[in-house]
């Protein structure tokens, strides 16, 4: 498209090396690529060191979405404008067969770019993947190694034992002596 | 690979708090880092901070699993710095298969319980940090049964001291709950069904949970979404009280804001999004409105949003400095503290130096008014400081008593500092004679 030749594109570099060219305004979506680049000091390619390439691209994804969504939301009455429930139906979209671990490359990388919305999306898909899960559940989800001995584990479900009611994943373990 | 760890912690608070209490309990039994990032959590949301000489420095508690230790805040124009005390103080540490809980403080020593790993029973503390003593409530006989609430009064002028906790019937009795009181002149547990006045069929204190702020003989808690419960040494009875007019505790941020001793009397500091912070002082207790079961709960709130001038009186409460939404915001903007989410209330006033300590899930902020600045002392990972109460630097050294168990530590120490704390005047009698004179009536 000849439009994108006026258009000042930005270079992002993500930590396996794989480089993106994006336009300006989608990385100003990111609040931190934005004071970057509000500060001049990003002309050549933008390192970001603790992000990969796959997640980089979701992301970006994401910035896109936005930026597509604010310039369209200036004119009234457009069909591009999204109401509450279609916003919410595109995050879920967007979240969908996240599995855990981009989950938490995705909260750092939002994190660390500063990007609230795609930090809220990533907090409240956590939340449905941890909401109701007994303990076992999501340790197998997150990789979480069970640290407690089994007195520990016992004390600690004692203390709380309405929530662990009816639990098919735990049995109790003997304590050796 | 562990990612979960690998998250910044904000990340995982704000992970918590939309979770049901359900998931977040079943959480506790993931790992030692879920369950120590939750207690935490919910420590940090129940606090009776307690400060009276900010301008000399005060002590901040940090809970590590398992020991408590001491900072010194230093405050002054530029910000603050925390120095670690731990050099001139000893502070309770545990052995490793206990932990620790703390809980309050009163009078400028602190309290705690502490459990061991699969015991039978929790033991409670009650700690001088100037002196080093500890002292050790005998074996209560009650073992882990969970409170309701807690609290504990000392006389700084003896040094003794009553504890106090409220238990939960089992759940089919239709009895009140019964509180437990241990008198430290007598050195015995007394334990007796609970009386309050007025009669509630129904308990629920679900909301309390936490440990009582003393003043002049009588302690009072925070019940969500209801009032101000006090409970008279004299006469061991529970009362109700209202809360100033004006706060909508619906409004209010954190769990409807904190209690803090000071010499004046109670003071009380929410912060509510539409009134902005706001500090009262409990003047005239003896004006207070009684609040019995069939009080509405949507009180009428004053209309004159604008121009309250600071003397205003609300049920009893004397409202003595206040700072609006705006300017809270703007403040605690330019330290990036989600204001809505991460804010509990105020912990602290000073008033001669107009010095405000806000509590805040990240760590708690001191806003200086005549100076128009903020600081703020943040959480620092690695201090793992969530739990943070602060305790008034200077106080008496009064000894506590001794219950020979032979697990009480005694080292003297030097004391460098005299000043003393007034003594607080027992000046409830007034009180409960006007109050029972009104039970007589209604009943």
């Amino acid at each position: 498209m000849s439009e994108s030749t006026e258009k000042k594109m930005v270079r992002l570099r993500s930590s396996d090396g794989e480089v993106f060219e994006v336009e300006e305004s989608v990385a100003k979506v990111a609040k931190t690529l934005q004071d970057m680049l509000e500060e001049d000091c990003a002309d050549a390619v933008i390192p970001i060191t603790c992000v990969r390439a796959p997640i980089l691209t979701k992301v970006i994804d994401y910035c896109k979405d936005q930026v597509m969504i604010s310039s369209s939301s200036s004119t009234t009455n457009n069909p591009n404008e999204r109401t509450e429930q279609e916003r919410k139906a595109w995050g879920q979209k967007f979240m969908e067969g996240v599995d855990s671990s981009t989950l938490c490359e995705l909260l750092v990388a939002s994190n660390f770019l500063n990007i609230e919305g795609l930090l809220n999306l990533g907090v409240d898909k956590m939340v449905s993947m941890i909401q109701g899960k007994y303990p076992q559940e999501i340790r197998d989800m997150f990789n979480v190694v069970n640290d407690f001995t089994p007195e520990e584990e016992e004390e600690i479900r004692n203390q709380n034992a309405w929530a662990f009611e009816r639990d098919p994943y735990y049995k109790k373990r003997s304590s050796s002596k | 690979m562990e990612y979960f760890t690998d998250l910044p912690v904000d990340i995982l608070h704000q992970v918590l708090r939309r979770l049901t209490k359900l998931s977040e309990r079943r959480l506790t039994a993931v790992s030692k880092t879920w369950r120590d990032l939750i207690f935490k959590n919910e420590a940090a949301s129940s606090s009776n901070g307690t400060i009276r000489y900010p301008d000399s420095g005060f002590l901040v508690y940090v809970v590590f699993s398992y020991h408590i230790a001491m900072y010194r805040l230093n405050n002054n124009i530029n910000g603050g710095t925390l120095t670690r005390q731990d050099s001139s103080t000893h502070v309770p540490t545990l052995k490793q298969n206990h932990t620790i809980h703390l809980m309050g403080s009163c009078n400028g020593v602190l309290f705690y319980s502490t459990v061991e790993f699969g015991g039978s029973s929790r033991s409670f503390h009650v700690y001088n940090p100037l002196t080093d003593q500890i002292s050790t409530l005998p074996d209560s006989g009650f073992g882990r049964r969970s409170y309701l609430l807690l609290g504990l009064a000392l006389d700084s002028e003896t040094g003794h001291y009553k504890f106090l906790a409220l238990f939960k019937r089992p759940k089919n009795s239709r009895k009140p709950p019964w509180v437990s009181i241990f008198d430290s002149e007598k050195g015995e547990w007394k334990s007796k069904p609970a009386k309050f006045r007025p009669y509630r069929s129904r308990v629920n204190l679900l909301g309390v949970r936490s440990c009582g702020v003393y003043v002049n003989g009588v302690i009072y808690w925070i019940e969500q979404g209801r009032g101000l419960l006090a409970f008279f040494l004299e006469d061991e009875v529970f009362r109700y009280f209202t809360l100033p007019e004006r706060i909508d505790r619906s409004d209010c941020l954190g769990s409807g804001g904190l209690l803090w001793e000071s010499e004046e009397g109670l003071k009380y500091g929410p912060i509510c999004k539409r009134d902005g912070l706001s500090i009262w002082v409990l003047h005239h207790p003896q004006e207070l409105g009684l609040t019995g079961d069939d009080d509405d709960d949507d009180q009428h709130s004053d209309d004159n949003d604008q121009g309250c001038s600071i003397d205003q009186m609300s049920n009893g409460w004397k409202l003595i400095f206040r700072v609006s939404p705006e300017t809270l915001i703007s403040k605690l903007g330019a330290l990036r503290i989600d204001w809505f989410l991460g804010v509990f209330g105020v912990s602290a006033f000073d008033e001669k130096l107009h010095i405000v300590h806000i509590k805040t899930r990240k760590g708690f902020v001191i806003y200086d008014i005549p100076e128009d600045t903020v600081s703020f002392f943040p959480d620092y990972y690695d201090l793992m400081s969530s739990v943070v109460r602060e305790v008034p630097f200077t106080y008496r050294s009064f000894e506590l008593p001794d219950f020979g168990s032979g697990k009480n530590r005694r080292r003297k120490r030097k004391i460098q500092d005299e000043e003393q704390v007034v003594a607080p005047v027992r000046r409830s009698n007034r009180i409960i004679s006007k109050l029972k004179a009104a039970d007589d009536q209604a009943a």
